[in-house]
């Protein structure tokens, strides 16, 4: 979230798509409800007729996979009846620049420039900007960059900054602005209808409603989840949600911003910490052979040439520090080269990706820990098969779980498997300290509550078992790469047994003089504007600066930003910023400055973040811009407001268009993979990057055999794959039974009743489930055409002691977006006969 | 102790039911522990109705909303309303049930003696009862909503409404949460739910369950004018003093029989089959003669 | 030795039903007193449960042993019935109008002959088996209703009204039955009325001559149910 959950109050319209945020997020209805008693308008976009829909203002429905041409037709709606913010875009966002005159998209192909029809990857250089200037950092002992030459630090070619051409008229032709704006001429609301299905009155209701917040003074809030991700597009469908709030001047405003909202409160923490295969913690890059095979290559590709990521470096060399301690040096790049290097194939090793490799026999190890691939990823059953060519198979986790048990499926004959499967139970939440991580972005401590229950550990302990017992065996028996191994600082003890508190030290940061894990000394950062690239200190994951940073008392996290438990709410927003520690730097809404005009007044008194009195900036959050600097003597200064509102990125303005994505500098709107319908906006059906669909496991489905769109979707009683909620009878009784939702129409169709058992299949699989027969579920018209669509739960499996299940997700499709590999769940093609 | 209600607000209402799974949890209510044999019955509303072991069920019902998309999808609540003029109460006959001092129907399960009038005497149908399932029925005891006193007695609200994160429940003083469910069905009806009434207030004398219902009242499971039932009146309050004077007035009838009859003393007689006279044996003196052709008999 | 004769009135079968039944009544009686009289289950909630449970099971013993008699011997439904569903003679006109006088002033009114069965015991009797029906069907419904058949709580409300009403009848009636049958009351004591039921079912000749005169005169002209039994000689 840009934002946090306590924000949802001041929100005038609040627009929930891709997400059922009532019933998967129960928290999230708290503060809705709150935004509604003070007036606000909620608008629910959604297939299926939710728990969250039946509270909201209005509904409209929306066939899934078509959120880019729900987006595209407001774009087109804001800009066409000028509901756009002026002074905002045109002074925090790119519209004026100008972009390469080669730059083209081509809808009779559905294609950009830059395509290269062999690697089918896109040359993003004609998506770029022209250039007015060129310039150079100043190095120099007195200059801005004055720490690059110090000593210690790594060397590297700073970049150049590329100063953009603007037209602050926003009418040259190759400006932001007017190819975003022919861009979208495209997606008219009639169109937008056409494709999503549901009727124009009540789409351009919806427009209507929620482009009002194009008033400088009104906010409005988008929370979206799984429903927008979960496509072979899905960071496109994230982005364009971003462009409607930069246009409407809702990001950085309280009550606006794009909120995704996460499932275990832990999901935000882990995707922190580098879930992803490209991914260092803190969302830094990880090396790769292609590019940054060194340190100097690393700092030369990743640094900005402005705005705050000109610090990268300081968070690098920091957190090298931290991963190899003393043993990282300027000498050995800091250890920069111990660090495994991701392949050229690295999309190989992505979630989906993996069970090709052990379909290939390639990858013969697997660690599970805490994930559940046999039931909660696309395409099981193969997966499973896939898992049967693994030697061994460890499963980390709280009950035994699908994986964990993946021979014993069904559909396996556990006579012709030969993996050794490791199942070691963890600890549960309630049975370890430690930080969580929510949605809104905020560290919080718990304490354990209850020891863990017979040999169950926390995980932190099975890491530092398994670190120990690797190293001694690379100590005695050496091995290849042994030094990535044994170079590796592992020191988190207190009184000799492993403690997450030494870990937070490590997180936060610290100096390197003055601390000593071993003799539990340390001395912590203040913030991660301490970090240095000269090996003085050190960081596991720079985002977190700040929030354990009380030296005086290292072992109480109570005495730590972590744990504060204070009330304040200044200016009465509900930021409590005295409540735990938002990263980074305890901010509680990301683009704050974005929140005042250009002469940093405030667009709506009552929502003040920031302001500008005249000499200083006064401040209810903690600033997300640079609001003072600190001069060679030491002093600081404020800094007087100017347009480097989004000084994350190195323009210092918001991306409406960019090269930051590897399949479209624009959202454009691609059919689902499996789809019962052409593609109308553009001469491709599917986007040209959709990763994993040459995959023979795929089994694309054709509409002429299965022409029902399903969609899968949580229900609030239970979590994921159930391996956890089916553990509590309490939680089966209120749903003991997987089902699918289904139209009256379509039911009269299949010759279905309520609570009829039913098939549910297609290449992949074949599921048999319970029917619920609703009114809440509505055929669409698409192109002229009924489409039906159904929902399905998915919460079960084979396994558990109270309530099991067939698999869901045997029907959908392992393929992925070419950005975050996230798979397509919510979209896919079945058919359905009464069981 | 001023009187408290439960507010229930379906118009806040989220239906996620973690106020059941709450009650469950607080009250140590069981749920089914073989696999797979909870019934499900086409519906969001599990368990479908109330039972031995729960105390509180939401409702689901989708009524037409006249509108192209959607239903109007009423979330309603199952559980006791605690009237003021409790049916329950008045029926109880071991004095299990009573009200407690903030108006709440709760009762001492010690003192139950499972005979379920209290059940049968509910408009609203909510006493449940739990124990042994054998016909006999003996062991079974009362289980309903108590209004959690051993939390509200520590200052504590009821564990359904500490759960309920939509804040569609509240607790508090009962003026307080009648005043909060008028000025939100006045903000229904400016919304355009014209059905919108609050349910509770009057009714049974005044429950201490407040509801804010957003649709109209045929969508919920509630009875529009819930009302003691005659005979349970009748039998609590007529059956029994009648009974009571009935006994004493025959005792007493009879008495002034048995006073008068004492003493009384009757002639030991016999009869002659062949002369058809009965003749007093003492005396051996003719009593009656039955003149059998006259047809005496 | 003089002799004496009896009147067989009541069979084995006959004495035992009622007896079972009157047994069954009065625990009935008794533990349905713990749910009609709510402190007194208060006071002994254990007991009151006991007394639950012990309703239900004689309330079957209560249903059941009518029903057994019946089916061992069909013959005696048809007397039983014969005897109890009559024409009424004058007599029995005359015997209802003086009951009350002479249930107050015994010594000074003199009551008709009677049949078998008198007019008012007809009425009384009749009255205790209409209660028995009551009761029995509307505690079934009561029991069944609540454990096996859920039924509607209406329908509960109406027979606990009908279990209460009847209950108040049948008090009345019992306790009167009583009074008489047991021969409380002193006009009824000399013969050995309470015997006729708890004893051998004999009836001496001069008390069945005073309270069933044509039905004594009828037995005794037929002999068929005649006992003569040798007795001391008075003095």
């Amino acid at each position: 979230m840009t934002g946090h959950y306590c924000d949802f109050k001041n929100a005038d319209v609040i627009l929930t798509c891709g997400s059922n945020n009532l019933e998967n997020h129960p928290v999230s209805s708290k503060w809705v409800q709150r935004a509604l008693d003070k007036g606000a308008t909620w608008i629910v976009v959604d297939p299926r007729f939710t728990r969250t829909a039946a509270q909201a203002d209005i509904y409209c429905p929306i066939r899934s996979g078509t959120d880019i041409a729900f987006y595209g037709g407001l774009i087109n709606y804001i800009i066409e009846n000028d509901l756009w913010q002026h002074e905002y875009v045109l002074n925090y966002t790119n519209a004026s620049y100008l972009i390469n005159p080669d730059y083209n998209f081509d809808v009779s192909t559905g294609l950009f420039s830059g395509w290269d029809p062999t690697t089918k990857k896109y040359d993003t250089t004609t998506w770029g900007y022209q250039t007015e200037s060129e310039s150079t950092w100043d190095t120099s002992s007195t200059g801005t960059y004055s720490w690059v030459s110090q000593e210690g630090v790594p060397e590297f070619t700073p970049p150049t900054l590329k100063t953009p051409k603007k037209d602050p008229t926003l009418e040259d032709p190759n400006c932001v602005w007017q190819i975003m704006k022919n861009h979208y001429s495209r997606y008219t609301i009639d169109k937008v209808c056409e494709v999503c299905g549901m009727d124009p009155d009540t789409l351009e209701l919806v427009y209507k409603t929620y482009a009002s917040t194009g008033d400088p003074a009104k906010s409005g809030t988008i929370l979206y989840a799984l429903g927008q991700t979960q496509h072979h597009y899905g960071s496109e469908n994230t982005r364009i949600m971003c462009m409607v709030q930069l246009l409407l001047g809702n990001a950085g405003m309280a009550g606006g911003g794009v909120n995704a909202l996460r499932g275990e409160p832990n999901v935000q923490g882990a995707t922190d910490m580098a879930m992803m295969v490209y991914d260092l913690p803190g969302y830094l890059h990880w090396p790769t052979v292609a590019s940054t095979p060194t340190l100097r290559a690393w700092c030369e590709h990743e640094t900005y040439s402005d705005g705050y990521y000109t610090n990268k470096p300081k968070f690098m060399v920091s957190f090298l520090k931290e991963w190899f301690g003393d043993n990282a040096t300027v000498g050995n790049d800091y250890g920069y080269d111990w660090l495994p290097k991701v392949p050229k194939n690295g999309d190989d090793y992505t979630t989906i990706g993996t069970f090709e490799l052990m379909n290939k026999d390639i990858m013969k190890g697997y660690f599970a820990w805490g994930q559940n691939p046999a039931a909660s990823d696309p395409n099981t059953s193969f997966n499973r098969r896939a898992m049967a060519h693994l030697d061994w198979l460890v499963v980390a986790d709280w009950t035994e779980t699908a994986t964990a048990t993946f021979w014993k499926a069904p559909d396996m004959d556990a006579s012709q498997i030969n993996t050794e499967v490791y199942f070691l139970p963890a600890a549960l939440i309630y049975e370890k300290s430690g930080t969580i991580l929510n949605s809104g972005r905020w560290l919080q401590w718990r304490q354990k509550a209850v020891e863990p229950v017979d040999q169950a550990k926390p995980d932190y302990e099975m890491c530092d078992l398994l670190y120990r017992a690797i190293a001694d065996l690379y100590r005695k028996e050496g091995g290849k790469c042994s030094e990535q191994i044994l170079n590796t600082k592992w020191d988190y003890y207190v009184d000799g047994k492993i403690d997450p508190r030494p870990v937070s030290w490590a997180l936060n940061g610290y100096n390197v003089e003055g601390t000593d894990f071993s003799k539990g000394k340390v001395s912590l950062l203040n913030g991660f504007a301490n970090l240095k690239a000269d090996g003085s200190t050190a960081n596991g994951i720079w985002i977190y600066g700040g929030y354990y940073n009380n030296s005086d008392a290292p072992l109480d996290p109570a005495q730590q930003p972590v744990g504060r438990r204070g009330h304040d709410d200044p200016g009465n927003l509900g930021l409590y910023p005295k409540w735990a520690f938002s990263w980074p730097a305890n901010r509680r809404i990301i683009y704050n400055r974005a929140s005042a005009d250009l002469r940093g007044q405030p667009w709506n008194e009552d929502k003040m973040l920031v302001k500008w009195d005249g000499s200083k900036w006064v401040t209810n959050d903690v600033p997300d811009f640079a609001a003072n600097k600190t001069n060679a003597d030491g002093t600081t200064e404020p800094i007087p407001p100017n347009n480097k509102a989004f000084f994350m990125k190195w323009e210092q303005n918001a991306n409406l268009m960019t090269t930051g994505m590897k399949d479209a500098p624009l959202p454009e709107f691609y059919e689902p993979f499996e789809s019962p319908v052409k593609n109308t906006l553009n001469g491709s059906q599917n986007s040209p990057m959709i990763k994993y669909a040459e995959n023979e496991s795929v089994k694309k489905g054709d509409a002429s055999q299965y022409p029902i769109v399903a969609t899968t979707y949580s229900i609030t009683e239970h979590w994921q794959t159930g391996a956890q909620t089916r553990m509590c009878p309490a939680l089966d009784e209120i749903a003991p039974q997987q089902f699918i939702e289904m139209s009256e129409e379509l039911a009269a169709e299949k010759g279905i009743k309520n609570n009829d058992d039913v098939r549910v299949f297609n290449n992949r699989g074949s599921v048999k489930v319970k029917a619920l027969v609703t009114k809440r579920i509505r055929p669409f018209t698409i192109n002229g055409q009924t489409v039906h669509q159904i929902g399905m739960i998915h919460h079960w499996d084979w396994t558990n002691m109270f309530s099991t299940g067939d698999v869901v997700n045997d029907l959908t499709p392992n393929v992925g977006d070419p950005n975050s590999y996230i798979p397509e769940y919510k979209a896919f093609l079945v058919d359905v006969e009464k069981a | 102790m001023t009187e408290q209600a439960i507010l229930f607000d379906s118009s806040r209402c989220s239906g996620c039911k973690a106020c059941q799974v709450a009650c469950k949890t607080w009250n140590s209510l069981p749920s089914p522990l073989e696999k797979n044999s909870q019934e499900w019955n086409g519906s969001l509303q599990c368990p479908p109705d109330l039972g031995s072991n729960t105390r509180l069920i939401i409702t689901f019902n989708e009524g037409d909303n006249g509108k192209k998309y959607g239903v109007n999808w009423a979330f309603g609540r199952r559980s006791c309303m605690h009237c003021t003029n409790a049916a329950c109460v008045n029926v109880c006959p071991s004095g299990c049930l009573y009200h407690d001092e903030y108006g709440m129907v709760t009762y001492d399960a010690e003192k139950c003696i499972g005979c379920q009038y209290c059940r049968s005497a509910c408009p609203f149908d909510v006493p449940r009862h739990k124990g042994s399932d054998d016909i006999l029925g003996g062991s079974v005891v009362i289980n309903k909503c108590t209004g959690c006193p051993d939390r509200v007695a520590h200052g504590r609200k009821p564990a359904c409404v500490t759960t309920c994160q939509p804040g569609a429940l509240d607790f508090g003083d009962r003026d307080d949460m009648i005043a909060i469910a008028e000025e939100r069905v006045a903000l229904l009806h400016k919304k355009g739910f014209d059905k919108a009434r609050v349910y509770g207030k009057d009714e049974m004398d005044g429950c201490h369950v407040i509801y804010v219902l957003k649709y109209g009242i045929e969508q919920y499971e509630l009875p529009e004018n819930p009302k003691i039932m005659g005979s349970v009146n009748a039998s609590s309050k007529v059956m029994k003093p009648l009974t009571a004077l009935g006994f004493v007035a025959v005792i007493a009838g009879l008495a002034v029989c048995y006073i008068s009859g004492i003493g009384y003393h009757r002639d030991t007689m016999r009869y002659d089959e062949k002369k058809h006279d009965v003749i007093d044996v003492d005396t051996g003196e003719v009593i009656k003669h039955i003149d059998k052709e006259a047809g005496e008999r | 030795m003089a002799t004496e004769r009896f009147i067989q009135r009541h069979s084995l079968q006959t004495r035992i039903t009622h007896d079972v039944f009157v047994i069954a009544c009065i625990w009935l009686m008794i533990s349905g007193l713990f749910v009609f009289i709510p402190p007194l289950a208060a006071a002994v909630p254990e007991v009151a449960r006991f007394m639950r449970i012990t309703h239900r099971i004689v309330g079957c013993v209560f249903i059941i042993t009518p029903i057994i008699s019946a089916v061992a011997s069909p013959g005696g439904v048809k007397r039983f019935f014969a005897k109890y569903f009559t024409k009424w003679t004058p007599e029995d006109v005359e015997f209802v109008k003086k009951f009350v006088p002479y249930m107050l002033m015994p010594k000074k009114t003199h009551m008709p002959d009677q049949d078998e069965v008198k007019s008012g015991q007809r009425f009384a009797d009749g009255m205790l088996m209409l209660c028995a029906v009551a009761m029995a069907i509307s505690g079934v419904i009561l029991w069944l209703g609540i454990s096996v058949f859920h039924v509607s709580a209406g329908v509960l409300a109406v027979q606990r009204f009908i279990h209460d009403l009847f209950f108040l009848i049948l008090v009345i009636f019992t306790i009167a039955h009583i009074f008489l049958g047991a021969g409380i009351f002193e006009p009824y004591r000399p013969g050995h009325m309470i015997g006729l039921m708890f004893g051998n079912g004999q009836i001496d000749e001069s008390d069945a001559l005073y309270h069933w005169g044509f039905w004594a005169r009828k037995e005794i002209e037929e002999g068929k149910n005649i006992v003569v039994k040798e007795v001391p000689d008075k003095k």
